[in-house]
């Protein structure tokens, strides 16, 4: 099986390309720096099955950045049987500065042009055919998107891979050409591609002198000598230039512009002028994730409710009335992702409903009803509930990635990132910790400086997760319940998340005032054309999430409910205690044990005899974040008198319940919320966390966490109850104030680089 | 205890164990995963990978 790797500038669609060619459903964005490593999969869709090997994006072949190095070592040593260059048609020139320095590699290259429908549209042309001529290469017009393209592509691959091509360069009429071939030709007999070798060695390039050290000190005899009119001994420079000029002059033929469309200012450029403004570009942003977070949560859509209030009273009638109703009203007209929360409400209790019944009718004993029906279906339907939310909260999230907005809220954060000791490059990687803290600490390799990486690292789990969604939807729902603050879920839960941000955002600064000082690095990004999201891409990316959901429900979480159920039923002599009894439980004890640890945070001793769910559920937790409500829901109607199994099918109403039985106050709520969404992210969050934290960090790390957590958690419900101790937080910050700016200056950073 | 009693309990046991007894096992056998995803595949239909490789 020949094996065909991908490589090309970030963002020009090698993943589409991937996925298209081998069926794959990698995450793609539309964004630079997606993939930041290599992946592998089968194409079998042309004559014979092609290993096809996707690299990441890069804009040279110089080790300048950790992916560079990756795609560059991959070709090198590993040697496929030919490389398909993915070029960029609506950038082309920049993009075949790249196709100069794969040239130069003993491979055989085909040149795949991509996005040829957007080039087309703009009204512009390539002259593949001219192109194919000057390169020597086989070109071909694809669209990975759409699939045009696709089958010649494949054909045209296989073909030029049985024919071995020797490296050539584009810098012949250079004045380094004659030290190119010198050192080339005392190459070629110990290693392939000896035209790259040599000419990364006459750069200086650090791998390469370190691999061959005695060519290199033969690239530097034949320096000593030399000197360039315009670029002196700066061979790079003197490289890169010539690159370019080459391109201009002999590709750039191939490329007919319409009429004055260089000068003219594209669609991108204009909805640019708006959405990064220098002024309003951040309330915009605010703006729309405000929007987002009012479609999924709000129970007032468009506060229609509280500006009419005679519609607000007729929704609240009508919903009295029909339980169907209800899922389209309640204060007024629901949001979608209330709506589609309550209609699989509606069917989970129906469902637990019949299956209690069910096991009634059949004389199934209490305890086995209690297990199936507050154990199994309590804790599972708590959580699969807030299903619908996570899918569309997540699909806007992923409209926005596709669009090429995310990649312009880095850029407009930047300026905010750089003062908090960050580049904007970090924004990424956070944004994709909404989603899942596992691809976004992977993604994190995307910077450059150890200590931003591993800063960033640390503080990835305080952007919640969508496992910690229902934490801060049935806490939300149930605090509103319980303390009558009416319809505003959509608010507390949208605090909620900018309050996780603003406790990561302090933690960065701490660390990168003390203990993870370094450099910041420049940050470049090249802002993507905005692009309607397709459908393909979108639904790939909510099935990934729905099936990661799905499957943890149905593993992890459905075992620790029957665990939680389990040990809150029977004693430490394995005699089962009823719901009445439950203070007797094994889970009791221990729960009585860990409650005190909390009494800082709210949801601890000062709670009644039934506090200690709260410290059980935030201990679940470690395990999955989903547990937590799972935990609480199969828990309510055990602790909780005259609360049936059917109301505690929904996370909501479990929470409202324990809210009233416990006494916990609003501040302990929001504490108990951002405890969980600061600490100890889950197993698989942690293990992510291990592999990509250099080793002697990771144990501080977990420290890091708790200690985060516990602090932020303390000092909510401190200030949020008794207001007083404001005094002593504002002293405690001004103390450890004071000792950063010693520390920092009694210990000047040796190097301060900024861009 | 009648057979609707008993046949929950199985059905309890079975999914705790094979929940932690597949975490174990997956533990013994260590990370696999054919391109260095650290075990993320993101369903990759054609890994070539019969048996992936351990990454750690």
């Amino acid at each position: 099986m020949i094996t065909v790797a991908l490589a090309g500038n970030p963002n020009c669609g090698k993943t589409t390309l991937f996925n298209a060619l081998t069926g794959a459903t990698a995450h793609v964005g539309n964004w630079p720096g997606v993939t930041v490593d290599k992946r592998e999969g089968v194409c079998k869709k042309g004559e014979q099955p092609i290993n096809v090997v996707d690299l990441p994006g890069i804009y040279s072949l110089s080790p300048y950045t950790p992916e560079e190095v990756v795609a560059r070592n991959y070709i090198l040593d590993s040697k496929p049987d030919c490389v398909i260059n993915i070029v960029d048609s609506t950038n082309l020139e920049r993009n075949l500065y790249l196709t100069t320095q794969l040239m130069e590699m003993d491979v055989p290259v085909v040149v795949a042009l991509n996005m040829t429908d957007e080039l087309e549209k703009r009204g512009d042309k390539i002259d593949s055919k001219l192109l194919e001529e000057r390169l020597g290469m086989p070109v071909v017009r694809i669209s990975a998107f759409t699939g045009y393209g696709i089958k010649d592509l494949i054909n045209r691959t296989i073909s030029t891979a049985k024919h071995p091509r020797k490296g050539i360069s584009v810098l012949a009429s250079t004045s380094i050409s004659d030290a190119i071939s010198e050192v080339a030709e005392r190459m070629k007999d110990e290693i392939s591609s000896p035209v790259f070798h040599a000419i990364k060695l006459l750069e200086g390039d650090s791998v390469e002198r370190s691999v061959h050290k005695k060519s290199a000190s033969y690239a530097d005899k034949l320096l000593l000598t030399f000197n360039d009119k315009i670029f002196g001994k700066d061979i790079e420079a003197l490289v890169a230039n010539a690159r370019y000029d080459y391109v201009t002059a002999n590709y750039s033929p191939a490329l007919t512009r319409k009429d004055g469309s260089g000068a003219k200012l594209t669609k991108s450029d204009k909805i640019d002028r708006v959405l990064t403004h220098k002024v309003f570009g951040l309330p915009i942003f605010a703006l729309i994730l405000f929007a987002i977070f009012h479609l999924t949560f709000a129970e007032d859509f468009l506060f229609l409710g509280a500006i009419i209030p005679s519609f607000g009273e007729w929704c609240g009638a009508v919903t009295a009335e029909s339980p169907a109703l209800g899922i389209l009203f309640s204060s007024g007209l629901n949001s979608p992702g209330v709506m589609l929360f309550n209609a699989l409400d509606l069917l989970t209790s129906t469902i637990s409903g019949g299956v209690a019944g069910g096991l009634e009718s059949v004389g199934a004993a209490e305890w086995a009803v209690g297990l199936v029906n507050d154990g199994i279906l309590g804790g599972l339907f708590a959580v699969l509930s807030f299903l619908p939310q996570i899918v569309l909260l997540f699909f806007f999230f992923s409209m926005l990635e596709d669009s090429g907005y995310m990649a312009r809220v880095a850029f407009i954060l930047d300026r905010i990132f750089r003062r908090l000791g960050l580049s904007g490059r970090a924004f990424m990687p956070m944004i994709m910790g909404f989603g899942c803290s596992i691809p976004a600490m992977v993604n994190t390799r995307t910077l450059a400086d150890e200590k931003e990486r591993t800063a960033t690292i640390r503080v990835i789990p305080f952007f919640s997760c969508g496992a910690k969604l229902p934490i801060l939807t049935a806490i939300a729902g149930g605090m509103i319940g319980a303390f009558g603050l009416g319809q505003i879920s959509d608010l507390i839960v949208t605090l909620m998340y900018i309050l996780g941000m603003f406790f990561a955002f302090v933690a960065i600064v701490i660390m990168r005032s003390t203990t993870m000082r370094g450099d910041i690095t420049p940050f470049i990004m090249e802002l993507p054309d905005y692009r309607a999201p397709g459908a393909k891409t979108t639904a790939f990316h909510l099935w990934d999430k729905v099936k990661h959901f799905i499957k943890k429900a149905f593993t992890i979480i459905l075992a620790s409910t029957i665990i939680v159920w389990f040990l809150s039923h029977f004693t430490w002599n394995w005699q089962f205690v009823s719901d009445e009894k439950m203070g007797l439980s094994i889970l009791s004890s221990l729960g009585m044990l860990v409650q005190p640890i909390f009494t800082p945070l709210g949801f601890g001793a000062q709670l009644g005899s039934a506090g200690w769910v709260f410290a059980v559920g935030a201990v679940t937790g470690l395990i999955a974040k989903e547990n937590v409500i799972a935990t609480l829901g199969t828990l309510a109607s055990a602790v909780v008198s005259g609360f049936t199994a059917n109301e505690a099918l929904e996370g909501v109403d479990a929470v409202e319940a324990l809210i009233g039985a416990t006494g916990i106050t609003g501040a302990g709520c929001i504490a108990f919320i951002m405890f969980n969404m600061l600490t100890i992210p889950c197993f698989a969050a942690v293990a992510a966390a291990k592999a990509e934290i250099p080793k002697g960090k990771f144990k501080w790390t977990l420290l890091f966490w708790i200690a985060s957590s516990y602090i932020a958690g303390t000092a909510i419900y401190t200030v949020g109850e008794f207001i007083w101790p404001v005094a002593i937080w504002l002293a405690v910050i001004a103390v450890a104030t004071a000792v950063i700016i010693w520390f920092n200056k009694k210990n000047p950073k040796k190097v301060l680089r900024t861009a | 205890m009648g057979a609707i009693e008993i046949v929950i309990i199985c059905i309890a046991v079975a999914i705790v164990g094979g929940v932690i007894g597949l975490a174990l096992w997956r533990k013994a056998k260590g990370k696999s995963s054919f391109c260095d995803c650290s075990g993320n595949c993101a369903s990759c239909k054609s890994c070539p990978s019969k048996s992936p490789r351990k990454t750690k």
